[in-house]
């Protein structure tokens, strides 16, 4: 086909500097004329299409600049931030929905209040996790809490709270204090606190059935001493000890001991625990404005207790921020070893996985107890918990974060919005032994299936969507 | 009394070490004179994310929360990981 005179040019109102064969269309030419809608229609299409096209270059183009104002990340929210979050859990005989709120309200002088709320939904189908049947049921748990913080000279200051938490068969009130003092203009920081938690501890006994097992008191102290070490690097020590006395048994898990079944384990009464944690933080500035650093954070915590459980579990995490994303990874290993009445030495039984809680002779002697007579004898002590045994775990987790800056010039309320930051983090939780085949989900098909459910490759997986709001 | 098992040990030998190769740490950071940073060369220490547990209490607490359920140990988790009840079958 040939054109005659072409008189000028029509490319769509934003195309007249670009000449495409596809959009272009000559007029004066009675050939066109016929197609000249479809035509148009087909400009206006691909003119949309163009402009998606080409906003989206656009704002990956702002990105890979990466303007400064946004290498700011995460806001600070200093004046307060609610948190809401939802997290998942799910192993092979429980799933956990657990939202959740936290509220931190600061005046100007410093004077903060919080307040936070959380829901445990767990359901469990599992006879040794507390169900008497392979029904599935599910439990709540509420847990409330409010606190204040009180500033003292300078950048130290003091806190108190409460806390308590109600489900079917175990009710806590929780009292916490807690004094941070900043010294050489907070480059060391240091804290000391404590906590005091009453728990009462039931047995479910049908849908209306309760029946009260005991009283358990925890005492709790913690000291940590957080020290700058550079312009880029911090580090914190921190001390836990735990003091336990009361009821410690779970009352819904049988134990087969000398051949008889035990409705349930029998604990000592008193547990100390020690828990002591090192981690630093440092922070690798980054030439370009795309990823302005990276934060390396390798942690180690090791614990021990009278009980002889004794763990170490080393951690490393990375943070990395991609103008308003941050990624975070996490890969961390823990170590435990038993018990010293843990026993698994029934030999090969039909329906016990190897590793599994099961005693030969009569339990482990244990300490004394003393009758009511005022007679003393060996304590005899059995556990039907697998979470005493000796087993190691894996722990990975991705996390992004999307601070909302899109929402900047939006006036207040975007403005508002531009400091409020949207969270999705997930991971995997590897277990092996006994432990594995107790919680475990199989992560590979096809592979040797334990007594119960999984010998190798077995684990757990969680989630977790998080919106947080400057107030 | 519960015999000296070797992981234990292990354990021992593995915390005196870290515990050395921090009291290293610390006296290095003496010896510098102990660095004071000032508080106008704090701009990268005040990234919400050098915060412990990268300033986010809620993840803390959770996570301190499911490690209690699933491993036979407590606490390492600071301050942020307050919290009773059990919720942990």
């Amino acid at each position: 086909m040939q054109l005659r005179t072409p008189h000028k040019t029509y490319c769509g109102p934003r195309l007249r500097h670009r000449r495409s064969s596809r959009t272009c269309v000559r007029s004066g030419s009675s050939s066109v004329q016929s197609g000249f809608l479809t035509t148009v229609l087909l400009g206006v299409l691909s003119h949309r299409l163009e402009r998606v096209l080409r906003a989206v270059v656009l704002w990956g183009v702002l990105l890979c600049l990466g303007r400064p104002a946004w290498a700011e990340h995460l806001p600070q929210n200093v004046s307060g931030e609610a948190v809401f979050r939802g997290s998942y859990w799910r192993d092979r005989n429980t799933r956990v929905i657990n939202p959740t709120v936290d509220i931190r309200q600061q005046t100007a002088s410093g004077f903060a209040v919080t307040g936070s709320y959380g829901l445990d939904a767990i359901t469990s189908a599992s006879v040794a996790a507390g169900a008497t049947s392979d029904e599935p049921f599910t439990e709540l748990r509420h847990e409330v809490g409010f606190g204040t913080e009180i500033p003292l000279v300078g950048k130290s200051t003091v806190s108190a709270g409460y806390g308590y938490s109600s489900e079917s068969d175990y009710f806590s009130h929780t009292a916490s204090l807690r004094a941070k003092v900043s010294l050489f203009q907070e480059n060391t920081i240091l804290r000391v606190g404590g906590d005091y938690t009453h728990s009462s501890v039931g047995k479910r006994l049908g849908p209306t059935g309760y029946l009260n097992m005991g009283i358990l008191h925890e005492g709790h102290a913690i000291a940590g001493w957080t020290q700058v070490l550079g312009r880029s690097l911090i580090a914190s020590l921190t001390y836990e000890l735990f003091v336990l006395s009361g009821y410690q048994n779970n009352p819904y898990r049988p134990v087969s001991v000398a051949g008889e079944r035990r409705e349930f384990e029998n604990l000592p009464t008193s547990r100390i625990r020690h828990a002591f944690a090192l981690s630093s933080h440092k922070l690798f500035g980054l030439p370009g404005a795309l990823i302005p650093f990276v934060v390396l954070r390798p942690a180690l915590r090791v614990f021990t207790d009278s009980w002889g459980v004794s763990s170490v579990s080393p951690e490393v995490a990375l943070h990395l921020p991609i103008g308003p994303f941050e990624l975070r990874g996490l890969l961390g290993y823990f170590r435990q070893w038993e018990a010293s009445f843990y026993r698994s030495n029934c030999g090969e039984q039909p329906r016990v996985f190897p590793g599994s809680p099961c005693y030969a002779e009569r339990g482990v002697e244990f300490g004394q107890t003393t009758d009511a007579m005022g007679r003393t004898s060996p304590f005899l002590a059995y556990t039907s918990d697998p979470k005493l045994g000796s087993y190691s775990t894996l722990t990975t987790e991705l996390q992004i974060k999307w601070r909302m800056t899109v929402f900047s010039r939006l006036g207040p309320v975007g403005e508002h919005l531009s400091r409020s930051v949207i969270e999705l983090s997930g991971g995997l939780w590897f277990a092996q032994d006994a432990v594995g085949n107790q919680f475990g989900i199989p992560f590979v098909a096809n592979e040797e299936v334990g007594v119960a459910g999984c010998a190798a490759f077995c684990g757990a997986g969680f989630a977790h969507l998080g919106l947080y709001v400057p107030l | 009394m519960a015999t000296f098992r070797p992981q234990l040990r292990r354990l021992a030998i593995a915390g005196r070490t870290a515990l050395l190769v921090w009291c290293g740490l610390c006296g290095l950071s003496l010896l510098g004179g102990c660095t004071v940073v000032r508080p106008y060369q704090r701009e990268q220490l005040a990234e919400r994310c050098m915060a412990p547990g990268f300033g986010d209490k809620a993840e803390v607490k959770f996570r301190a929360h499911w490690e209690y359920a699933r491993h036979g140990t407590q606490g390492g988790f600071g301050d942020d990981a307050g919290g009773g009840g059990c919720g942990c079958n």
